[in-house]
């Protein structure tokens, strides 16, 4: 299954793209997986641990489902103002 | 009442006057490029955001504010792009009756915001010629 990330601010950056896809052949994981997955496939990306994820436009928790058909961001330190 | 929260490409123009029936205080804030960040000069700030997340939670953030705190009205502006040193990327403007109540959701507005919407900025770091 591919999950389509979003990727703002430092972390776009540091991909070079405002969005990875990723294959994952689970139809559905967790939030930390998804994460795990992430940090695995693009080591690049140093500061995915201490990043969130908003699925569906919300903050979810590590244990929170995540499937291939949300709208899935990952959400570094946000510094507005 | 519908609450003006606008996100705009580029740095924030001038305000215009404003105020709200029934206000006696009227507090307007607005956050300003610093020449220096980490201590580094700095020629902008590259502002990012996840806009529609940023707009749905800037728009319960200043709802929650207005209930909260008793408030009159509530206006917030916020840049994303390029924001150069010494332009405003950020404005919260608060009309309510009395002092004490705006400038506690001032701060409490302002504190929130920067711990959990996603707005994101990325220094410019001025170079150096040598």
């Amino acid at each position: 299954m591919t999950y389509r990330v979003m990727l703002f601010g430092a972390e776009a950056a540091a991909a070079g793209e405002r969005s990875l896809d990723l294959e994952i052949p689970e139809g559905s994981v967790t939030a930390d997986e998804l994460k795990l997955h992430l940090s695995e496939a693009y080591p690049g990306l140093s500061g995915v641990p201490s990043c969130r994820v908003a699925v569906n436009q919300k903050f979810v928790g590590g244990d929170e489902i995540v499937t291939s058909d949300d709208e899935i961001a990952l959400v570094g330190p946000v510094s507005g103002g | 009442m519908s609450i003006p929260v606008t996100i705009v490409d580029g740095p924030l123009s001038d305000a215009a006057p404003w105020s709200a029936p029934g206000a006696g205080a009227v507090l307007s804030f607005e956050g300003v490029v610093r020449p220096t960040e980490e201590g580094a000069d700095i020629d902008a700030l590259e502002y990012d955001a996840y806009r529609p997340m940023a707009q749905t939670m800037l728009e319960e953030l200043a709802r929650e504010m207005l209930e909260l705190h008793g408030l009159e009205a509530v206006t917030v502006e916020h840049a994303v792009g390029r924001v150069a040193v010494g332009q405003t990327s950020f404005r919260l403007r608060i009309a309510s009756q009395h002092r004490v109540e705006g400038l506690a959701a001032a701060a409490e507005f302002i504190s929130r915001m920067k711990d959990d919407i996603p707005l994101f900025k990325i220094p410019v770091v001025r170079e150096v010629m040598r």
